[in-house]
């Protein structure tokens, strides 16, 4: 009785002006099962039902009314047009199919602006910190590679320098984000991925090529976008672990993490803080480390205040301490070893940020700005193998100290119109000054880069199947660059507009089919980029890097298209993409070594504009989950990237015999197959099961073998990287909960093995997986 | 000096006696025979393990010694875990959990009945108000300080 009196209460609807009113009546089911008080939603005439306890539904709509839309909780909206014939049926039943994998979540990255990941005019991948936590990854850099088209790769064994490859292209197309912000300095690109706390992540959205039309001008090949958490309740957490690389070398860390956030919700803040200390690691017992020694101290806190309920601002504080050694003997002074690589960063960050709304939730007013500080002391030297009282001055006159101070500010408008169109238009402002002097190699890099970007973006959705961004990005960059290594001077002057069109299309074929389409054209401006501040070795001596006279600027051009099946067999959920990439590069910065031309013999890079190239490939990605319990998901990127004429990489004087130009057709460093699988299992309440895999398929890759900078192309074998992990969680209480893990990464050691040895080895021989077989113990513990 | 010990002694056990006080939560069972011997207010909280501002509400408001007592003195209090596959008795029908039959997070059809809104999925914390004859007087969708929930409580 007094049910009944309440679903009177509650589902009587007024049927205002008087029209012509038609009844439409029946079932919601799924799997052959009702669904109790499924709603159901006319959206003209904003007339809306819930069905009974049995599934049963009757709606009085206006005869005018042409679409529904029926929803429950966990399972798929369905949309359904209405056709005259439907009100003279006796039942117009319909069936929902559940959501299991995810498909409704909310994005950022496709438009900066909150999307359901369906509607996403781009592909956004989101890899959620359950990944992180399945591949045991302690830093970002370790996760990523269970993206389709997303490779990291280490590039250094001296000082594990680490880049991430999007779509086939090297780390300085990708635009790195934290919260949809460019906050990564030059320098910090080198090391930054490894600096980021993975317990602070809240989820990492990776946008392939060039679609992302908001963001940089950089982005072509991509976009990884570092979402943080934003906790409601109270919590905190520690969470431990210890890592044995090959049995023998330990990686130990501690992650401590908490939020108070107030009751009205209008404060709130999370400290963070992170301890890592991994020793070397030497695969080939030469002495001389293939893995870095590292040690990392970071905190720092994130705090937010909501004056009224449409706007927030926050404040964010970060100190990072890294310290990273490798080469021989570590215990010694790096002056008194035959190879050094010595980095001591200390990073401040300072950010703020604005969010402002309307009531109606239409238009949306961001401001941002943020400074980053870090100061960087270097060695990269050492006696390189000789023991004479010029190797000794040589290798005391390695020292050098870096200053790289970043400043982003920005604001952003968005407005939604009544049609659902949005407008979104802002204004960024970088300023990033590097400088890095080694003072005993008369090395200077004194560079300043100011840019001023402004974007414009327009989402259109003439019909209900077709969404398209149009928008377009103008930016102002100016560099002044001087650099100089020993006797040679290079001055950057550039002050240029360019105007960067990008347009994506959606178009959604059937309801289980969904094409994707875009072109973006991107540019680089001459200045020195990451790898142009690292400092590798060969031969004893040390290889730097410089830009050459007259470089000019670099154009892409991104073309991708991409076709999204997602189709449900019974309770089985599938998701089939498959998506073709085509990137031209128009006077591509390419480094070429001009050999032992430095007057102190060292071996000296140039970076200078290639003469065009071309990356094209496939990506597919199956998605398979049979049930809430088990999740598969598999990828694999074929690709080619090849440059449109010869490409010199090192330039012979001729001087010795045997010796010639090298020459390749094909990037180097690029696998044309590679793939990860990801598979999770929930074996009961307490027992969860995790595989993932990797696969690197065979690439190029260059190997100085003389001291004066000839290089072989090796050809590499290809590496399979199988991680398994058991996790046993417990809990204790409500407020406190215990997780015990252990695993095995690179299970079967699928691992480099000829790395070259003793002082005089290329140090940026290293290619595969990061670690050869490392068994990992964690616990993680707290009210989380 | 002796009446600040005795205040510090009466604070000390006010504190205490507050951290022992808890919302007396009746079952749905328990709550029909109370509405027939003795008609009062209810107050139905519905949540789940996954909705963090349900256990935001839990543990922050649900813990105010005000809250405690107003709820324990005016209302029959009821909270559900919507996922919960019991089945209830309440108000002469029996209520099951059809959606975990397909569904591991399946909503219990009691929480469907009480927290749907038409035109809009069900979304957690739902939290109801009922007058002694059971008629709803409030239906709350979202996260509250308990200064806020007294204010619907006095009205």
């Amino acid at each position: 009785m007094r049910i009944s009196l309440i679903i009177i209460e509650l589902f009587t609807f007024s049927t205002g002006f008087a029209q012509d009113m038609r009844v439409l009546k029946g079932s919601i089911y799924a799997d052959g099962q009702p669904i109790p008080f499924a709603t159901i939603y006319a959206r003209q005439s904003e007339k809306g039902a819930s069905a009974d306890a049995s599934g049963h539904y009757e709606l009085e709509l206006p005869v005018s009314s042409t679409q529904l839309s029926i929803s429950a909780v966990g399972f798929k909206t369905l949309n359904y047009q209405i056709t005259p014939a439907d009100y003279d049926k006796k039942s117009l039943d319909f069936s929902l199919l559940p959501d299991l994998l995810g498909l409704e979540e909310v994005v950022v990255s496709a438009t900066r602006n909150q999307l359901s990941k369906k509607k996403a005019p781009v592909i956004v991948q989101v890899m959620s910190p359950k990944l992180l936590r399945a591949t045991q990854s302690i830093s970002l850099a370790d996760g990523l590679n269970y993206q389709p088209g997303v490779r990291v790769e280490t590039n250094c064994q001296n000082c594990g320098f680490t880049q991430v490859r999007l779509n086939g292209l090297e780390g300085q197309y990708t635009q790195i984000l934290v919260n949809s912000r460019p906050v990564f300095s030059a320098l910090n690109g080198v090391y930054g991925l490894e600096q980021i706390p993975v317990s602070i992540i809240d989820r990492v959205e990776v946008v392939r090529s060039g679609g992302s039309a908001l963001f940089g001008s950089n982005a072509i090949a991509g976009t990884v976008n570092i979402i943080t958490k934003e906790p409601v309740n109270n919590s905190w957490e520690v969470n431990s672990n210890l890592a044995l690389i090959d049995g023998k070398t330990a990686d130990r860390s501690i992650n401590l993490n908490t939020s108070i956030i107030s009751e009205d919700l209008t404060t709130g803040v999370t400290l963070f803080g992170m301890y890592r200390d991994r020793d070397t690691y030497d695969a080939n017992d030469d002495g001389y480390s293939e893995i870095t020694k590292l040690t990392n101290h970071s905190f720092g806190t994130k705090a937010f205040y909501r004056p009224n309920d449409n706007s927030k601002i926050g404040l964010d504080l970060t100190a990072i301490k890294e310290y990273r050694r490798g080469g021989d003997r570590v215990e010694l002074a790096p002056q008194f070893t035959d190879i050094t690589e010595e980095l001591d960063h200390n990073t401040f960050f300072a950010g703020a940020d604005y969010e402002l709304y309307n009531d109606e939730r239409t238009t949306n007013f961001t401001a941002y700005a943020s400074i980053q500080h870090t100061d960087r002391a270097s060695y990269y030297g050492g006696l390189g193998g000789g023991r004479t009282a010029a190797d000794s001055v040589a290798a005391n006159n390695a020292f050098g100290n870096t200053k790289d101070l970043a400043l982003v500010s920005g604001a952003k408008f968005s407005y939604t119109f009544a049609n659902d169109d949005v407008l979104t238009s802002g204004l960024e402002y970088q300023l990033n000054d590097t400088e890095d002097a080694i003072p005993g190699y008369n090395r200077i890099v004194d560079q300043r880069v100011n840019s001023v970007g402004l974007y414009s973006q327009y989402e259109w959705k003439p019909i209900e199947a077709f969404t398209t961004l149009l928008g377009a990005r103008l930016d102002h960059i100016s560099v002044d660059g001087f650099y100089s290594i020993q006797d040679i001077e290079r001055r950057s002057q550039v002050s240029e507009t360019v105007l960067s069109p990008r347009i994506t299309v959606l178009f959604d074929i059937t309801a289980d089919l969904q094409f994707r389409g875009g072109y973006a054209r991107g540019f680089r401006a001459p200045q020195a980029f990451n790898e142009d501040l690292h400092i590798s070795s060969v031969g004893g001596e040390q290889r730097f890097a410089i830009l050459s006279d007259d470089l000019e600027s670099e154009f892409s051009n991104a073309y991708t298209a991409s076709l999204n099946f997602t189709k449900d067999f019974n309770k089985t959920q599938t998701s089939l993409l498959i998506e073709g990439f085509y990137t031209t590069l128009q006077n591509p910065f390419t480094l070429v070594s001009t050999g032992d031309s430095l007057p102190n013999g060292a071996i000296l890079d140039e970076s200078r504009n290639g003469s065009g190239a071309y990356v094209a490939g496939t990506n597919i990605e199956l998605t398979v989950s049979p049930n809430q319990d088990l999740y598969f998901q598999a990828g694999m990127t074929f690709q080619k990237s090849i440059y449109k004429e010869d490409q010199v990489l090192f330039e012979s004087d001729g001087t010795v015999p045997g010796e010639s130009d090298v020459i390749v057709l094909e990037f180097t460093r690029s696998p044309n197959l590679y793939g990860f699988l990801n598979a999770n299992w929930v074996m009961s309440e307490a027992f969860k099961l995790d595989l993932t895999a990797s696969y690197t398929g065979s690439m190029i890759a260059p190997h100085v073998i003389s001291y004066s900078g000839f290089m072989l192309l090796e050809k590499t074998p290809d590496f399979i990287d199988v991680t398994p992990k058991l996790t046993y969680h417990l809990d204790v209480k409500d407020t406190f909960h215990v997780e015990l893990s252990t695993g095995v990464q690179n299970v079967f050691n699928s691992y480099q093995n000829d790395f070259d040895q003793g002082p005089l080895r290329d140090s940026n021989y290293i290619y595969g997986p990061n670690r050869p077989r490392t068994f990992f113990f964690g616990i993680r513990f707290g009210d989380f | 000096m002796k009446k600040i010990i005795l205040l510090l002694v009466l604070c000390y056990g006010n504190l205490a006696a507050q951290n022992r006080a808890q919302i007396n939560w009746l079952s749905w069972e328990e709550l029909d025979s109370a509405l027939v011997t003795k008609p009062k207010k209810t107050f139905l909280f519905f949540e789940a393990d996954w909705c963090a501002y349900c256990k935001k509400i839990d543990r922050v408001v649900f813990t105010k010694p005000g809250i405690i007592q107003k709820l324990n003195k005016d209302y029959y209090a009821v909270r559900m875990n919507v996922e919960t596959q019991d089945s209830i008795y309440f108000d002469g029908k029996v209520f099951t959990n059809t959606q975990s039959l397909t569904r591991r997070n399946g909503v219990h059809d009691l929480a469907l009945l009480l927290g749907t809104r038409p035109g809009k999925s069900f979304s957690l914390p739902v939290t109801l108000i009922l007058s002694e004859d059971f008629s709803i007087k409030k239906r709350i969708f979202n996260y509250y300080t308990s200064g806020l929930l007294l204010g619907f409580l006095e009205d």
